[in-house]
This record gives C-alpha cells, structure tokens and sequence, in this order.
C-alpha cells in the first residue's frame, strides 16, 4: 500500500473524529461562547475531508515506499513514552527528584544498553546528579517553584 | 586538559559545599512558620493584586520570619487560582488571595468549583468602588448627559468591562437594573485591553476599577463612583448616590487558607497580616499606590461574606434569568 | 523647546546609564536572561516578575535598567535552545527554530547562533530607536487599532499557514484549526462558562500557551531523537571567520529582510496585546514569500534565522510604546515592568514625560546600551552554549524530558499543565508523521485566543451597531489587511505561474 496514503488516512480521520466531537459539543453551548469554536471545527471537518477525499483519489498512484514512512514509530519510540508517563505518574508519588533521577538511569539504559558497565554508569549516575543539582539551583533555590515531593523527594 | 579537572574538582567542591550549607540553614529553625509561606495569586503578574501582595511582602520578613513565595496562578478570571487554592495541603503554608464578588459568582456560573466553606480566612484587607467613564471625546460629560443619550435606543451604544463575571461586570448590571440603560456589554480582556479601546474611543463608555484607568484619567471623562463618599485622590468625582442612583459596589480582596487549618497557625496568619497592615510604613507605601484599604479581622470575615453573598447572588440570578429570555 | 528637552533628557539618561554601577546591572541582567530565556517555560515574563522585589530597595531608573536587560537576554537567549535542540526557550522563538535546528544538524551550530544574536541586536536597537523617537504620537495611534482590525491580522497571521507548511497546504490549514481548537478548551472569555471539558474538572484550566508549545517542540523532540538513533544531535564544528563571515551575510544579502522583519516587529509590538510570538511567525512567513527561492527555507538557511530573531528582539521596545505613552502595558512582560514602576508611585502615561521624563529615558537609553553589550556578552557565551551539543544523545533525551515538565509546571504550579504538555507532545509527534507540521499547530495555538478575542467583540459591536460592513469591512485599516491577506495569498501563486511561463518560453527558444 501506499505509505503516504497511510499518512492521510490518519490525519484525516484524527481531524475528522477531533472536529466533529468539538462541533457536536459547541452546538450545545449557548450563544457567545459558541461562536468561534463553530467556525473553527467545522472547518477542521471540512479540511479533514478535503484530505481524505485526496488520499482515496491518490490511492492509485505508485510511490516509492522509502524507509521510515509509516505512522507507527519505532519499538524504542514507544517504550521512550510509556516510560515518559511512568515518570510523570511517579511524581506525584516519589517527588520531582528521585523519579527524575531513575528517569535519567533507566532512559539512558534503554537507549543504549551497551552503557551499562560499571564506569559508563557511574558517569550517568554523576552526570544526572550534577544535571538535577542545577535544576534545583535555579527552580527550588531561586525560583522557589512548589516543587511536588512525594514519599522521597 | 589538566587545567579542565582542576576546574571541575573545584566546582564540585564548592557545589557540595554550598549544598551542606542549604541543608544545615534549612533544619535550624523551630516554631511555625519555619519557612516562607507561599502565596497564591490567581491573576498574572504585573496586575493590582501582585503589586498588594508584594507591598505585604515588604513586611513579611518582620511578621513572620520569612518572605513570602509568590505562586501565580491566573486563569478564568481568578476562577482558576482560587479552585487551585482550595486543593492545596491545610498545613498554613499555603495560603492565597480571593476576590469578591467573584467569589460569589463564579461557582453560580460554574466556572468555579468550590464555595466559600473551603476557605479559613485570614483577613479581608482591601476594598475599591468602580468608575464609570467616557472617552475625552466623547459628547456625554456627565452622567445625566450619557443616560439621556441611551434611552430610546437599547442595544446600540456600546459599554467596555475589564472582565467576565467581576466586580465591574456586577455594578454595571447593578446600575442597569434601576436605571435601563441598555448598553451592549464589550468584555475585553483586562484593563489594560479595555484601556486601550476608551483611549481610542472604541467604545462609548466603559465600567472599571480605579487602577487601570488612574494613569490616564486627565484623558478621560469620569461620570461617577460605586462608593458611599467621594474618592480622597479624586474630589469632583461624583457618588452615584449623589446622582440619585442607590449602588454602591467594590472589589473586595481577602487573605485565605484551605479549610481546617491548625488553629495556632491560624492565628499567627491572623496575627501578622493584622501587624503589617496596621504598619504606617505599609499604609504610607499602599496610599502612593492609591489603593483602598479596608480592614475586617479574620474572624468576621466569613459573617460578612455570607451577608453580601446573598444580595449579590439575587442580582446575579435576576440578570441571567432576563438574559435567557 | 520640547524637542531640545527631549534631548538633553535623552542624553542625561544616557550618562546615568553609563556609570559603573549601571552597566554592573546591564551585564548581570542580560547573562541571567540569557540562561532563563534558554529554559523552556521560563519566560521574560517570569524573570522579571521574580526580580520586581529586589527593585524594591533600588532607585527607580535602575530597577527599570536591571528588567529592561533581563527582559532583552531572556528574548534572545530563547533562540539558542532552539537552533541548538530544536526547542524554543520562549515562545517568541518558535520561528527561529525552523531554519536554525536544520543548520545545527548540518553543523552549522555556531554561525546560526551568531547570526541570531547579531539579528537580535539589530531589531532590537530598530524597536528601542522607535520608542525615543515618537512614543508619545505612536501610543495615540496604536490605540485607534480596534478589535476588527486585530481580527483581520490574525487572519492575515493565519495566511502565513501557507509559507510554514511546504509539502501540503491543506494538511497544513488542518494543523492550524486544531491548535486554535485547543486554544479553545477551558473557560470561555466572555461569560467564563466551561467549554470542551467534557465534565473533567481538570480541562476548566485549559490548554495554556506555555504548557502546549512546550509538548509540541519538547516532548515530540524528545521521540525524534530518539526514532534518529545518533550517538549526537549533530557533529559540533567551529566555524572559521565566524565574525566576519556572519556580517557579511547580513549586511549584504539579508540587508532587505532584516530591515522588514524589524519594521514588522516593531509595527506588531505597539499593538497592545500581540506580542513576540506572532511578530516573529509573521515575520518568518513574510521573508519567505518575499524570498526568491522560497522553498529553500526550513532547510537550514540564515534568512529564517534573521527573520524571526530581529522580528521578536524589535517587539520589546515597540511594546513599550503604549506603556511609556499611555500606560498601556502591550505585552505580559511589560506589566511586570510598569509594576515595578508603579510600587515607586510613578505612573507611567501621557504625564510621565513632565513628571518623570529623566527616568523614562534613562530606561529607553539603557535598553539601546543593553542591546549593544548583549552582542558581547552574547559571543562569549556563545561557544559554551553550543558545547550542549557535545552532550550525548542517551542523556540528553532524559533531560529534556525532564526540563519539558519542570519546565510546564513551574509556570502555575500545577501538574494539569504537565499532563496538558504530555498531550500535545504525544499529539504533535503523530501528526508530525502523518505531515502535519509543528509550525501551523503552533501558529493556531498562539493565535487561537487572540483571534477568538477578538472575533467576538467584533460580533458584539456588529450587533450593536447592527451592521456588518460597517464594523468588518469599512474601516480604512480593515480594509487594508484584507487586501493585504489577498495579495499574500495569491502573490506567490502568480509568481510561481509567471516563473514557469519563463521557463516554459524557455524550452521553446531551445527547442527552436
């Protein structure tokens, strides 16, 4: 199959499905509040189609598939943003820096597990320390931000 | 390369250094407050409630020990920060600034979700009435002259507010209830916003508060103000009670925590806010920025409140009901 | 004489900027704008509303001083996260990142970042030179633009879709509704009743500015660089005759584009409530329609670079103008700025002038001796920022993982905006590989809020006055941005028809 008509399908049905959701909720919103997300979704529906008709028309035409051209990233991709919401669930229950820090150990180790000997780890285990040290000069010292702390910090 | 890793053991050094340093200042301390208290402000920086909440900042240091944190967190009108306030932990650390009416109307509309149960209060320290102006250029001088000028013909003269569901947004409604005047009602986005639209006569007439409009005021015309006497800093302005018109409106600013706050931290909260404010240095500093003050103790705030509510939230159903229609 | 006045102020001004002390200030101000500037959400709005407190204590001229610098470095300093890594420190540099990351990947890391702080100075000194010489007549007139004609620039911002979208324009109009459709969720503006919550008491928030572009340039980077697979982000070269090299570009190819882009940033700064981001998009867009070769841009060429920098360096002192004539503050950050002269009880306006004019135009003077120092202090921070570049790719993801949700969070305290920025993050990555681009998604989420701002007071006037040509279409300025809009739309498509005539007479002539 054509790659890039893969592509089209999926830009067009996500705007298709995102648009006409919104449309479906702002026609039941009163008068002034309504006004602008109307115009704004139904034209997402409208170029939604637009492109959708295109790729069904392209269906026909032979492109080269080249590499990289699916709308599914790499098995990597996916593990990278499961363990970014992991991460980002786990600040509320470890607090920001501990789970920064096993964040920064355990990305890197996915990323390049051939790093896990002992002298390259320790270089992470540095590196991240002295990385969440700045952080922390410049949020919790200076900025002052509420930084969320759970059982750690 | 050698000159690298002395370089970087030296900063090391002193990163670890400075470390210890922190955590030995940081366990010293005893009795509450041990640390800064953070402030919530549900509007962004820059606007009228930073700059009170910045000049109670000056003091802070000799009430409690600490400077406050200031947290921003605008958004719907202060819908946002206040809903936010209501979540945070009761431990008296966190406390944040409310506004009034807004605390009455927005969890009416639904914008915000919580009621005036969820708040111990601190204090209500500030109170301003509004202003009803004109463009410079504008033919209607007076208050009698822009009423003339809008009967017969409702809906077409146009009149700015500074924000959804406020205190501005509330006395016009207040003054349109008795008088008819039957403006289409323009809602920018901040005074500043609706400044600029008076100053480049966009609009026909506009309600606001003092602050916004102060800078500017020799450019505009001021027909009259929400309060019982006239303004100190602006003597010919007429009352509207002086104009036969009974409203009397005003943004009111209290200082709250979460509900269920220790009692004893409670009290020294109470306790400062009422030393700060009773500082002649701080009144010095809040009368050259022409605010209103008004001073209500911690422990009659929420009577009063309940009082005001339900005068208000009656106007507020009037208008919607008839805005339905 | 009011002129000679003015004068002597100016140059007063210019001497109290010029003591030790005073240019202590300036150099300290700019390095720590330039630091927060590179942080992705933290913005010049955010350094200096934290550093309003320590003007307290200080002389009013030189509170202004200290904010005018880090307001500045902030500015320019969110250009060098997104040539080097692809992630606009502020939002004002979305458009930088365009054609600066694709010349870091080619390794042309430190001659992009020179020419955007070169081009940053250069606007910002056109913005500051507007403000001494005409606030108080450009304040009176940056008022007369009204809520119709704000309407029509958004709409002609919005025709820029068509510039940042190469491969396919429709894609790229689908990518722009759905970023003003997220800028619709949360409260409404004009009643603030919720909207598109779908009863979730986290969305009544709303997706805020900050929080999403942080997602659509951060996160999804963060899976770019991952799906890359390299040991770098790119190989860190140095470039010889860096100095040279850069000016002479500038100042003889790239002559016409810098002088527009800082008129059109300048012109989008005085209009109160505009800002950086959108100067420096339309900027970007503008050079490209105007560019010979207009599909070279996004390829890594400096004329992007130039557009967008000078474009939102020109806006600070333009935003100055409706504050220093009127006290109007045009942007978020200047509030923060007229606060820390109202603590003083200074007011700033049409009065300021009388009553104060010797610390309105040591301000304006310093703001022209910051832009000056920062090409300076820029070059020497230059080559330490590009070493982030040296860091490797396993660590790097992380971290920017990491400061993308320190980054969301800190701007409300709140963990709604981290998960908001994980959303549009996951969001922009997907539909970046079916070609919907981060550029319109990002345009749509900047203009979303100002379009529908001012799409509904336009609506409330019409039924006031109960007509529709008179408030959309028969005012002299509404006027001219339709035509404007027009003429941009349909001026490269004759372009294009007119060069492939040519080429086609061309080809006959050959074949005869």
């Amino acid at each position: 199959m054509n790659p890039s008509v893969n592509k089209d399908l999926f830009a067009g049905i996500f705007g298709l499905a995102f648009g006409g959701l919104l449309l479906y909720e702002s026609i039941q919103l009163s008068y002034p509040s309504k006004a602008f997300p109307l115009l704004i979704s139904s034209s997402t529906v409208v170029f939604s189609l637009l492109i959708l008709i295109f790729s069904v028309l392209k269906r026909n035409v032979k492109v080269v598939p080249s590499e990289n051209d699916g709308i599914l990233p790499s098995r990597l991709t996916i593990y990278i943003i499961i363990s970014a919401i992991i991460y980002i669930l786990l600040i509320d229950l470890l607090g920001f820096y501990s789970s920064s820090f096993f964040c920064i150990i355990f990305v890197s180790s996915i990323l390049s597990p051939n790093h896990l000997k002992i002298k390259p780890f320790i270089f992470t285990c540095l590196s991240s320390f002295i990385f969440l040290f700045f952080v922390y000069i410049i949020f919790s010292f200076w900025i002052k931000t509420s930084i969320p702390d759970g059982i750690l910090i | 390369m050698k000159h690298f890793r002395v370089a970087n053991l030296g900063l090391i050094i002193i990163l670890l250094c400075t470390g210890i340093l922190l955590t030995f200042f940081t366990g010293a301390q005893a009795a509450f407050p041990e640390k800064g208290i953070t402030v919530i402000l549900p509007f962004g920086p820059g606007g009228g409630t930073d700059m009170l909440t910045r000049a109670f900042d000056v003091y802070a240091e000799d009430a409690f020990g600490h400077n406050f944190i200031v947290n921003y967190k605008p958004g719907a009108g202060s819908a946002v920060g206040t809903t936010a306030l209501k979540k945070e932990s009761n431990d008296g650390y966190t406390i944040g600034m409310g506004s009034l009416p807004h605390m009455y109307l927005q969890p009416a509309s639904g914008s915000g979700r919580y009621t005036l149960d969820d708040f111990d209060y601190i204090a209500l320290i500030a109170s301003e009435p509004q202003l009803m102006v004109t463009p410079k250029a504008s033919p209607n001088k007076t208050y009698a002259e822009l009423k003339k000028a809008t009967q017969g013909k409702p809906g077409e003269m146009t009149l700015g507010i500074p924000s959804p569901l406020s205190e501005t947004w509330l006395s016009y409604h207040i003054i349109n209830n008795k008088e008819n005047l039957g403006f289409t009602v323009i809602t920018y986005q901040g005074g500043g916003d609706m400044n600029a639209a008076l100053l480049g006569n966009q609009v026909e007439a506009a309600m606001t508060n003092i602050g916004p409009v102060y800078g500017e005021i020799h450019n505009l015309n001021v027909l009259g103000v929400t309060s019982t006497e006239r303004v100190s800093f602006l003597p010919d302005v007429p009352t509207f009670q002086e104009l036969g018109v009974d409203v009397v409106t005003s943004v009111e600013r209290v200082f709250m925590a979460p509900k269920g706050v220790p009692p004893e931290r409670l009290k020294v909260l109470r306790e400062g806010f009422k030393k700060i404010w009773h500082n002649p240095d701080f009144q010095e500093r809040v009368k050259k920025m022409r605010y209103g003050m008004k001073w209500i103790d911690g422990e009659d705030v929420r009577s009063y409140l309940e009082e005001e509510k339900e005068a208000i939230l009656d106007i507020y159903e009037k208008t919607v009901a008839e805005k339905k229609k | 004489m009011p002129e000679i006045s003015i004068i002597s102020l100016a140059v007063n001004g210019l001497w109290n900027v010029l003591s030790p002390y005073g240019l202590l200030l300036c150099t300290f101000g700019i390095s720590l704008g330039i630091v927060v500037g590179a942080l992705p959400g933290l913005s010049s709005t955010m350094a200096c509303a934290l550093l309003v407190p320590m003007t307290f204590s200080m002389q009013p001229s030189t509170g202004l001083i200290l904010l005018g610098a880090i307001w500045c470095g902030a500015i320019y300093g969110g250009s060098n996260a997104a040539i080097l890594l692809n992630i606009p420190g502020t939002p004002s540099s979305i458009a930088t990142a365009f054609d600066g990351y694709p010349m870091t990947r080619k390794g042309q890391s430190e001659r992009a970042l020179f020419i955007g702080l070169v081009s940053s100075v250069v606007g910002g000194i056109v913005g500051v030179l507007v403000l001494l010489s005409a606030f108080a007549p450009l304040a009176a007139l940056s008022v007369k633009f009204g809520k119709p004609e704000f309407f029509w620039l958004c709409i002609f911002g919005l025709s820029t879709i068509a510039a940042l979208s190469p491969g396919n324009a429709i894609k790229g109009l689908l990518g722009a509704s759905i970023g003003l459709l997220l800028g619709t969720i949360g409260l409404d503006p004009i009643i603030g009743i919720p909207r598109f919550t779908f009863g979730t008491e986290m969305l009544i928030e709303g997706i805020q500015l900050v929080p999403g572009l942080i997602g659509i340039f951060a996160f999804a980077q963060v899976l770019e660089l991952t799906e890359q697979k390299s040991v770098v982000i790119a190989e860190y070269k140095t470039t010889p005759n860096l100095i040279r090299n850069v000016f002479g570009e500038l100042f003889s190819t790239c002559k016409a584009n810098l002088l527009r882009s800082s008129i059109i940033g300048t012109f989008i700064g005085m209009l109160p409530g505009a800002g950086g981001p959108v100067a420096s998009l339309v900027a970007y867009g503008e050079a490209k329609r105007w560019d010979k070769d207009p599909k070279r841009f996004g390829s890594g060429v400096s004329d992007g670079i130039v557009a967008s920098e000078s474009a939102n360096n020109a806006v600070i002192g333009a935003s100055l103008v409706p504050m220093m004539g009127l006290g109007i503050p045009g942007c978020p950050t200047a509030a923060v700025v007229m606060s820390g002269l109202l603590v003083h009880g200074i007011l700033p306006g049409s009065k300021m002038l009388l009553e104060s004019g010797d610390i309105a135009y040591t301000f304006i003077m310093s703001l022209l001796l910051v832009n000056i120092l920062m090409l300076f202090i820029g070059y020497g921070m230059l080559r330490l920022s590009a070493n982030l570049l040296r860091v490797p790719t396993r660590l790097l993801i992380p971290m920017v993982l990491i400061m993308a949700v320190i980054g969301s969070y800190t701007l409300r305290s709140s963990m709604v905006d981290v998960y908001v920025m994980l959303g549009c993050g996951i969001l922009s990555f997907f539909l970046g590989r079916a070609g919907v681009g981060a550029g319109p998604l990002s345009l749509g989420l900047v203009l979303g809020p100002l379009t529908e701002d001012a799409f509904n007071i336009s609506l409330t006037f019409m039924q006031a006055k109960n007509s529709f040509l008179e408030v959309f279409i028969t005012r002299p300025l509404c006027i001219f941005f339709i035509l404007l809009t027009i003429t941009s739309l349909c001026l490269p498509v004759l372009l294009d028809r007119r060069k492939r005539k040519k080429l086609l007479l061309n080809r006959k002539r050959k074949v005869l």
